[in-house]
């Protein structure tokens, strides 16, 4: 198992794709930290950084960051063939699903700490500049931290079962983001009480973003989101098992 | 040419690889009609058919990557699946294109080398076997069709397996690809390897293979050596396929 995970290492590292996706967490995070810090005045931004709301944004672009990192795990070998040797190599796919979910989970904690971390690093900064003292207590920080990152490693591991039990690259990041962003949206209107429960607003809630789901608290929030990356794990674990590679 | 390390001579006779009544159905289409064969230790083995006639799916069912309807394969005893190291055992080239085009040669070899537990100083000694040491550190979009059958060749070299199953090599090589192509899979034979190679190209295969399956709609048509099939010399393997496959020859 650890030679099939250092190999899956391997992978993340001797091409750019991890690399460039970092880059993109990290200027779109700081994109939209301009934003804020443009548009808010110091003493609003302090009580922003108080209340978790204040770091949905960046939460949300790590989270679209490495659910595309986690579907490329496996599609990108798909697309490429590359999934022929993978499978000689190690035959028993469900240790190339075990590593491939380990590996971008654990790309998914580097790629939240570091925009995590420059993103409060400007705050502070900025807040430090015009004279406010960074009103929340390290705990405080630390806990949001702790929580984003894990949902951040869950919210990967369901990429890579999207990317397992849809293969096609394309066709699994544009319905990835467009349940993230436009389904899950349409169905909170549609039917509250049931869209509460489904993945990314069960993150949100797990964050305790005030944005929208009142129904569940953060710590139903984040069991909910663990059931979920369960269920996607079984279902591409029982796919890859059995489906034929041509 | 240095092969690595060199095994003992197996038994000649004992097969290396074995097929059993082999079937894939696709909906409606037997792709693999119940299909048998062997191919020994220490020979060249052809394996050819028009195209469509089941080759790649066979040669996936050896490998696991296809699950037959019926029948079985095995390497060495085992389905390759079950095969302990398994790269050690059997190597396989199937496609010209199965690395990410933005890796190197290098790395791609190292990523398979980690997952199978194998030296990365074997990654450089395959390279040079395939004569791509120059190029290893390109990336493999770069690389000719030549180079890419080449860097194939040498991840399932990787293993130093007993076993080779190589899907239509010859591909896109030209005449020096091929003349090396040759002269490697007959020195790997002689090293006391197991050889399957697919292809249709038959003058080709007449040239490197010891032993010759003939199949078509999934089914075998015709095995046995070289020689026996086309009696001594007396027709082409070309003339046997065009009269076993109905003259429809090469689809």
């Amino acid at each position: 198992m650890n030679a099939v995970l250092r190999s899956e290492f391997r992978k993340l590292r001797t091409t750019r794709t991890a690399f460039g996706l970092l880059a993109g967490a990290v200027a779109l995070a700081g994109l939209a930290l301009w934003g804020s810090l443009s548009s808010a005045s110091p003493a609003e931004l302090a009580a922003g950084l108080t209340a978790p709301f204040g770091y949905s944004g960046i939460v949300i672009i790590v989270l679209l960051f490495v659910m595309v990192l986690g579907i490329r795990s496996f599609t990108d070998e798909v697309r490429h063939g590359s999934v022929v040797p993978t499978f000689l190599a190690t035959p028993r796919r469900l240790r190339v699903l075990a590593a491939k979910t380990a590996a971008s989970a654990a790309a998914a904690v580097v790629f939240a700490v570091g925009t995590l971390a420059v993103g409060t690093g400007v705050i502070a900064v900025y807040l430090a500049a015009h004279g406010y003292a960074v009103p929340v207590a390290w705990w405080t920080m630390a806990g949001l931290f702790g929580k984003a990152i894990a949902i951040a490693a869950l919210w990967a591991a369901i990429g890579v079962s999207i990317g397992v039990v849809v293969r096609h690259q394309v066709a699994a990041i544009v319905g990835a983001l467009a349940w993230l962003f436009v389904v899950e949206n349409i169905l909170s209107g549609l039917i509250p009480k049931v869209a509460a429960w489904l993945p990314a607003s069960a993150a949100g809630a797990a964050m305790g973003m005030e944005s929208g789901n009142p129904l569940v608290t953060p710590v139903v929030g984040m069991i909910v989101l663990i059931g979920w990356t369960v269920a996607a794990i079984t279902l591409a674990a029982t796919v890859v098992r059995r489906r034929d590679v041509a | 040419m240095q092969m690595g390390t060199t095994h003992a001579p197996r038994t000649v006779g004992s097969p290396a690889i074995v097929a059993r009544g082999l079937t894939k159905r696709f909906g409606p289409i037997t792709a693999v009609d119940g299909l048998s064969f062997e191919a020994v230790p220490g020979t060249v083995t052809g394996f050819v058919g028009p195209n469509g006639a089941g080759k790649s799916t066979t040669l996936r069912m050896l490998l696991g990557l296809v699950e037959p309807d019926d029948g079985s394969a095995t390497i060495l005893g085992l389905p390759y699946a079950s095969l302990e190291d398994p790269i050690s055992v059997a190597g396989a080239v199937l496609e010209v294109q199965s690395f990410h085009p933005l890796r190197s040669g290098r790395n791609h070899l190292r990523v398979l080398a980690a997952a199978a537990e194998i030296d990365d100083e074997r990654v450089d000694e395959v390279l040079e076997i395939v004569g791509m040491t120059a190029a290893a550190r390109r990336k493999a979009r770069s690389y000719s069709l030549g180079m890419r059958q080449r860097l194939g060749l040498a991840a399932a070299l990787l293993g130093d397996p007993s076993v080779l199953i190589l899907d239509e090599p010859a591909n896109g090589l030209d005449p020096h690809g091929i003349r090396w192509l040759r002269q490697t899979l007959r020195d790997l034979a002689a090293d006391g390897k197991a050889v399957l190679v697919s292809s249709h190209q038959l003058d080709e295969v007449a040239r490197m293979a010891d032993d010759v399956i003939v199949i078509d709609r999934g089914r075998v048509l015709r095995q046995g050596s070289l020689a026996e099939l086309t009696g001594g010399g007396e027709t082409t393997l070309e003339d046997l396929f065009l009269d076993l496959t109905d003259g429809k020859g090469i689809r």
